[in-house]
């Protein structure tokens, strides 16, 4: 046995003393913990107290994968923020805020959003894989993604006061795709931001997360690995529902050998998107026009681009990430479509008009009779 | 028989319950979701599983316990 690598041993045997006491972790079990890598994905309402719990208890990589910045109704529930932190990068904060609390830990901040393309090269340094996600799309890459590369991925999800809890893809356990073959429509299941959820819920549900990951670290008790705990925090009923595994689910998986991109109509609610009122006030903004020369109406507003969607990927190079890009078209289905695909190239400075042409055309000329 | 049949998530908000009792005769998934989307038409764009005594089950099985489960899924985080 050799304890050196991450331990100044004096410090560490107190700080991590409650641990070693117990007979079931001891230094053993601490050293294991500080030779694991868990990779947090989404730094929001489940993601604080996972990543608190995982760097108190001394998780010797701890990484933070998140590309949103803080907003003021985040703080209701995302307990590793404060005022002060407004606007900056969550993954820096949290790691920041990390680092004060554990400082003998690595903590990688990434500040990205988990995509198909990038999932792959983010998951696979890490052991284990924690959910902190709040849409599907995200939730079945880094499922398929741990599929792939052989990772345990710890699920949790919440709505309004009852959440989910489980362990997928852990010695030969089940996956998500076992429980749900493919992402629903995302209409059909509002999250978060559009129905409401009790603040405490998350804190709930994402410290059973963080005891799974400890328990599988340690090797104690027994993992929720196909099992599904479903818990109703206004009842605190808990049900337990037995999870097989499908080999088809997981086998079409391997066979696909890549992440789906677009399994589901897009969540619109991704998309980032502007009313044309609040377009108009931003500073340096750019309006990109999407539609073909044949569409009408024109639109009077300045500074424009002419970009019809066909040639958008093509002309991507003329788009500067210091300028602000507010698109729209006719309905603003293509607007949005264009706002993924800048998201894609890494470009989160475009928008997408909530209105169309028309509509614009008739705001524009209230604007000037009023 | 008489199931009772408890809801989860959104479940709970369509049908205005947590929990309610059915009596369907020789009931399976099947007749189970017909019975279902009578009842609560909204169901039918809704997904979810069918746990029969805490075990998932496949969309042609018979109901053999009265302890079912209706789980959608969820998406918050």
């Amino acid at each position: 046995m050799h304890f050196y690598p991450l331990f100044p041993v004096d410090d560490s045997m107190e700080r991590y003393y409650r641990h070693i006491r117990l007979a079931e972790i001891g230094l053993r079990g601490q050293q294991r913990l500080s030779e694991a890598k868990v990779l947090v994905v989404g730094a929001g309402g489940l993601g604080c107290p996972v990543l608190l719990y995982l760097a108190a208890a001394g998780i010797g990589t701890l990484g933070i994968m998140d590309d949103d910045v803080v907003a003021i109704s985040n703080l209701q529930r995302q307990i590793l923020f404060g005022t002060s932190d407004l606007g900056k990068s969550k993954a820096m904060i949290a790691k920041k805020h990390l680092i004060e609390l554990n400082g003998d830990i690595q903590i990688n901040a990434h500040n990205e959003k988990l995509n198909p393309k990038n999932a792959l090269e983010y998951i696979e340094p890490y052991d284990i894989i924690v959910d902190g996600t709040d849409n599907f799309e995200a939730r079945y890459w880094i499922n398929d993604a741990c599929i792939l590369l052989n990772k345990t991925f710890v699920y949790g999800a919440i709505y309004k006061f009852e959440g989910q809890v489980t362990v997928f893809n852990h010695q030969n356990g089940p996956s998500y795709r076992c429980l749900f073959p493919s992402p629903p429509e995302q209409e059909s299941i509002p999250n978060c931001e559009e129905v409401g959820v009790l603040g405490v819920l998350p804190g709930i549900i994402g410290t059973l997360q963080a005891t799974e990951v400890l328990k599988i670290l340690l090797n104690i008790g027994s993992p929720l690995s196909g099992k599904l705990l479903c818990y109703n925090m206004l009842t605190h009923e808990q049900r337990l529902i037995n999870l097989p595994r499908k080999e088809q689910s997981i086998q079409q998986v391997k066979a696909r050998n890549a992440l789906v991109e677009r399994e589901t109509p897009w969540n619109c609610d991704l998309t980032p998107t502007l009313k044309f009122q609040d377009a108009i006030k931003k500073k340096n903004v750019h309006f990109i026009d999407l539609r073909g020369a044949e569409e009408q109406p024109k639109l009077p507003l300045k500074p424009i681009l002419y970009i019809p969607f066909t040639e958008l990927e093509s002309r991507m190079g003329e788009l500067s990430k210091s300028a602000l890009y507010v698109f729209f078209c006719q309905s603003g289905k293509r607007s949005k479509t264009a706002v993924r695909l800048m998201q894609e190239r890494k470009m989160n400075n475009c928008f997408s008009l909530i209105e169309g042409a028309p509509e614009i055309l008739r705001l524009l000329k209230q604007t000037k009779t009023a | 028989m008489k199931l009772e049949i408890n809801y989860y998530g959104i479940l709970s908000e369509i049908t205005g319950q947590t929990k309610e009792i059915l009596e369907i005769e020789n009931p399976t998934h099947s007749l189970l979701l017909i019975t279902l989307h009578e009842r609560y038409p909204q169901l039918k764009t809704t997904p979810f599983k069918v746990a029969v005594e805490n075990q998932i089950i496949d969309d042609d099985a018979p109901i053999t316990n009265h302890n079912i489960a209706l789980l959608p899924p969820f998406s918050g985080g």
